[in-house]
């Protein structure tokens, strides 16, 4: 048993790639020991922005020697069969074979040898083929090389059982070095051992492991949020971001002026962890500082020009923003709503100015089928979308009707507007309940958009979701059912294809498929809430589309089906149903009711009856009386009456009142889609 | 304090000495440095090639009637190309930027990802933006496509800000205040009426007739040249049919879908020129 380590060290790596690798290493190694039977104790990866590591703990120098069987002809067999296995594996004496019994039948065995194999030499041959054959997102060529890898490489440190492992690589030979922070000192370091090359990493201004970087950034953030009494909440992903970006992660903190205040804190936060991986700071009582952290690989002797040049940077940023805020104010957003006709939204599916004309009708139509009137101060949707016109949006991107709301607010329309202009491409909104306009432009705008994007013959595949469209339909089931919005979205469909149409944009999308793959969206969230896929299928039903409702009923038939009393019915509610026939057109004839327990099933099914008539369908949910009584009545039934009598009419009455029970039943669920055991 | 011709002619003297051929500007109106023939041209094929040359660019969009501290609709671009891309391609960047007083040891110095496309040329290509405390600096680029046709072998393409990189290093704020030579003259002296005027023209005044007519007619008289086996003038033809492009967007007369379509127009003919150059050579 011996350490094995593996360092590729270059230009700077991105850190999204980073475990990316990592995982596509580890995984390639694990499969070559487990394809030639190679013990290890351990793996482990690790990377910085400048290097990936593979090591590996306690891998065995060689193979382990395998006996193997190898099964000759028959004993049985002539003997010109015998001689010619025995001349082909070179055994002399017959004797050298063992006799086997395999399915009753004696066999000659010859039992084999495979000698071990030198670990180190499967590594200099296999080593290149791994790194040859990482699954890449992206990456790149250089020089006059063609191996690819994600940046170029430097040097490649490989080293086994205290021996090199030499092999190329994209024009570099494996050895015995690496390198300290060549922000500070580019030391060369010979490797001696795991242990000692951590060390002298560390020493050389290089932390390995990740957790140790991010652990650090932290703590730094930590006690300056204490010295300043402010708020210890950080942007995680910046963190991760962050601490992949520099091999030692010194943490610097300066402040802008006050006076850029005067832009919304989503912008100033949006430059500070978008643009420039800046951390920014609230006080206690959640208000945004003028204080801000970054992250370098420098010592913190030059503190004050590494965070003069930082804060000029950000001056430099503030001022374009407020740029483009005087700039976007000169055209309130109403006028933009024209300058929408120049964008196209998908090509053939018409322009943004139509897409808004269809939000806002559809908005209106929301309301109206909530049965809710839209108050006149709200009714000004056009311009939901006429932030896309202006040069902040054209600036960042990300901040679409974040700028509109504020630009909205600016123009001293109404706050409930201005919320729900800001919030509309909000995946969650949990907390904003309570504005309705808001749920309801979310929901018609993302509508809208998936819609849209189906009729441009675009398709959701792959494991990608490069137009959101994933998340945003994921987005309105989950708001529909926290908001408690009761919309059939069926409807919604038809009325959304009536406006394309109106608009004279062609649609060969089949609204049938807009109906699956809504129900298979509802489906994939149901399950992953923790609900049984049976439960879930039985509260679907057809012509119906309401993800709230669905929800309740998968919510009521989760405790029905878990009840003992729900358990008894669906054993009962089996036995009808495995005897139901496509006679609803029929009558019963109450004359050829006889037997006591078959009159009870036939009161029974007209009480039901009333009950569907009256739209109380979830009877059967709530009331266990009733429930209890239809197990009895129609376990009684079939307990104590025979279907099958001689009397043909006798019997097809009864198949009769079987199939009617049977559909009446249907009406309040699809319960022979559950499974009973 | 080096001056802003200092910082050129320090660039341009160590990228000469380590082996680029100092050429000039090319004369035709270029929204970046990578149009310029000893760029495009040459980085496709075999042939190496290194070269440095400073070239005035133009985004006639990025015009702000001189109101803004760091946008310009024309500003100058210093470009080193070298193919095959050296191993310490890196280092030598670092090294060349202490010839104008940065410091790697003393200054932060990072490369942020950001993989660099031109959708016009057909281009693409893996590399960093460069920060020097928090500043974009440089582009660092390694070719991988230009034309649609892979880079075998790969360029290295340096691109300074030269304006940008210039008030870091004379410690300023707006590129207007930037000290132009040693006479005294800042940047605002030469450029604030030619920013302020331009961007009148770029926004309100450039012709839209005349853009439309004459972007289909470089297009139309690239591709007879292409068909007579001249790339070079075919693709001077597609600079001026990309300017043509680049002003209508700035008069905002081109829609999302119809960019698309210029675009591919321009990359197509971009793409035949690359391959005549290969077969010319090759």
């Amino acid at each position: 048993m011996s350490d094995f380590i593996l360092e590729i060290y270059g230009e700077e790596i991105p850190s999204s790639a980073q475990m990316l690798i990592e995982k596509s290493l580890q995984d390639s190694f694990n499969e070559l020991f487990k394809g030639f039977d190679i013990k290890f104790e351990n793996i482990f990866s690790y990377s910085t922005s400048r290097r990936i590591v593979i090591f590996i703990k306690g891998l065995s120098k060689e193979t382990s020697p395998k006996d193997k069987e190898l099964r000759g002809p028959r004993v049985d067999s002539d003997q010109r069969a015998v001689s010619g296995f025995m001349k082909s594996n070179n055994i002399v004496d017959i004797e050298t074979l063992d006799k086997k019994e395999i399915n009753g039948k004696f066999y000659f065995i010859l039992l084999k040898k495979t000698d071990a194999k030198k670990v180190n030499v499967i590594l200099q041959i296999k080593i290149p083929e791994i790194l040859r054959s990482i699954n890449w997102i992206k990456s790149m060529r250089w020089g006059s090389n063609n191996d690819r890898w994600i940046r170029p490489i430097k040097n490649i440190l490989c080293v086994f059982d205290k021996k090199v492992i030499k092999f190329d690589f994209a024009g570099v030979t494996s050895n015995f070095y690496t390198f300290g922070n060549y922000n500070i000192d580019d030391k060369k370091i010979k490797f001696t051992n795991f242990q000692n090359y951590k060390k002298e990493l560390q020493k050389n201004k290089v932390k390995l492991d990740r957790i140790d970087r991010k652990k650090f950034i932290i703590e730094q953030l930590k006690s300056f949020c204490l010295k300043n009494n402010l708020k210890n909440k950080f942007n995680q992903q910046l963190v991760d971001r962050v601490s992949d970006s520099v091999e030692w992660p010194n943490a610097f903190f300066g402040s802008f002026s006050k006076d850029y205040f005067e832009l919304p804190d989503f912008l100033i936060e949006n430059i500070l962890s978008d643009k420039q991986d800046y951390f920014s700071f609230r006080d206690k009582k959640n208000k945004l500082t003028n204080k801000f952290c970054f992250v370098s690989n420098l010592e913190k002797k030059k503190e004050n020009q590494l965070v003069k040049g930082n804060q000029n940077v950000l001056r430099a940023r503030f001022s374009d923003a407020k740029f483009f805020i005087q700039e976007d104010k000169k055209k309130k957003l109403h006028e933009r709503i024209d300058d929408l006709k120049n964008i196209v939204f998908y090509e053939k599916v018409g322009t943004l100015f139509d897409r808004s004309q269809r939000i806002n009708s559809l908005i209106n139509h929301i309301y109206q089928e909530l049965g809710i009137k839209l108050d006149k101060k709200l009714n000004n949707l056009l311009i939901s979308n006429a932030d896309l016109t202006t040069e902040l949006v054209k600036e960042f991107p990300s901040l679409q009707g974040k700028v509109g709301g504020f630009l909205a607010t600016q123009e001293g329309l109404h706050v409930d507007l201005c919320a729900a202009i800001s919030n509309q491409y909000n995946y969650e909104l949990k907390s904003l309940n309570n504005n309705l306009l808001n749920i309801v432009l979310s929901i018609s705008q993302k509508f809208d958009g998936i819609v849209g994007y189906f009729i441009a013959k675009k398709k959701v595949s792959g494991s990608g979701d490069p137009y959101g469209i994933r998340r945003s339909t994921l987005s309105i089931i989950k708001i529909c059912i926290e908001s408690k919005i009761e919309i059939n979205f069926l409807n919604l469909f038809n009325y959304l294809k009536k406006l394309y149409k109106s608009q004279k944009i062609r649609i060969d999308l089949e609204f049938r498929f807009l109906d699956d793959y809504f129900k298979k969206r509802i489906m994939i969230l149901l399950i992953e809430l923790g609900f049984r896929q049976d439960v879930i299928k039985s509260s679907i039903i057809d012509d119906e589309l309401n993800p709230y409702l669905i929800y309740e009923r998968v919510l009521k038939l989760s405790t029905f089906v878990n009840s003992s009393e729900g358990k008894d019915f669906l054993k009962a509610y089996k036995r009808i149903d495995a005897l139901a026939e496509n006679l609803n057109n029929e009558e019963i004839k109450n004359d050829m009711l006889i037997e006591k327990e078959e009159l009870n099933l036939n009161k029974l099914l007209l009480e039901i009856n009333k009950k569907i008539k009256n739209k109380d369908k979830d009877f059967i949910f709530n009331d266990t009386n009733i429930l209890n009584q239809i197990t009895f009545v129609v376990n009684d039934f079939f307990d104590n009456v025979t279907v099958n009598v001689k009397n043909s009419e006798i019997k097809k009455n009864r198949k009769i009142l079987i199939s009617k029970f049977n559909s009446s039943i249907r009406n309040l669920g699809n319960f022979s889609l559950i499974e009973t055991k | 304090m080096l001056t802003f011709q200092e910082i050129i002619s320090n660039l341009e003297s160590y990228w000469e000495e380590k082996g680029c051929t100092k050429i000039q500007s090319f004369d035709m109106e270029m929204g970046a440095a990578t149009f310029h023939p000893a760029t495009v041209l040459k980085a496709v094929g075999k042939k190496p090639w290194s070269t440095v040359f400073v070239q005035p660019c133009r985004r006639p969009s990025d015009g702000r009637y001189g109101q803004n501290p760091n946008r310009l609709q024309h500003y100058y671009q210093l470009q080193v190309l070298i193919k095959p891309n050296p191993l310490n391609s890196q280092e030598l960047y670092l090294e060349s930027l202490s010839t104008i007083g940065i410091d790697k040891k003393l200054n932060d110095i990072k490369f942020i990802e950001d993989d660099w496309e031109s959708p016009t040329l057909g281009a693409t290509g893996l590399g960093w933006e460069v920060q020097c405390n928090g500043m974009e600096i440089s582009q660092f680029t390694y070719f991988q496509q230009i034309g649609g046709l892979e880079c075998k072998p790969v360029s290295l393409e340096i691109t300074y800000g030269l304006e940008r990189i210039t008030t870091f290093v004379q410690n300023i704020e707006s590129v207007y205040d930037i000290k132009f030579d040693k006479s005294g003259l800042t940047y605002r002296d030469i450029f604030f009426e030619n920013e302020k005027q331009m961007s009148f023209y770029n926004f309100q005044y450039a012709p839209k007739d005349y853009l439309y007519e004459s972007f289909r007619y470089f297009e139309k008289n690239s591709k007879i040249l292409i068909n007579e086996k001249l790339p070079i003038p075919a693709y001077e033809q597609c600079i001026k049919a990309s300017h043509a492009f680049n002003l209508l967007d700035s008069r905002g007369l081109v829609s999302v879908s119809e960019r698309q379509a210029y675009i591919l127009r321009i990359r197509s003919l971009v793409q035949e020129c690359c391959k005549l150059v290969i077969n010319e050579n090759e």
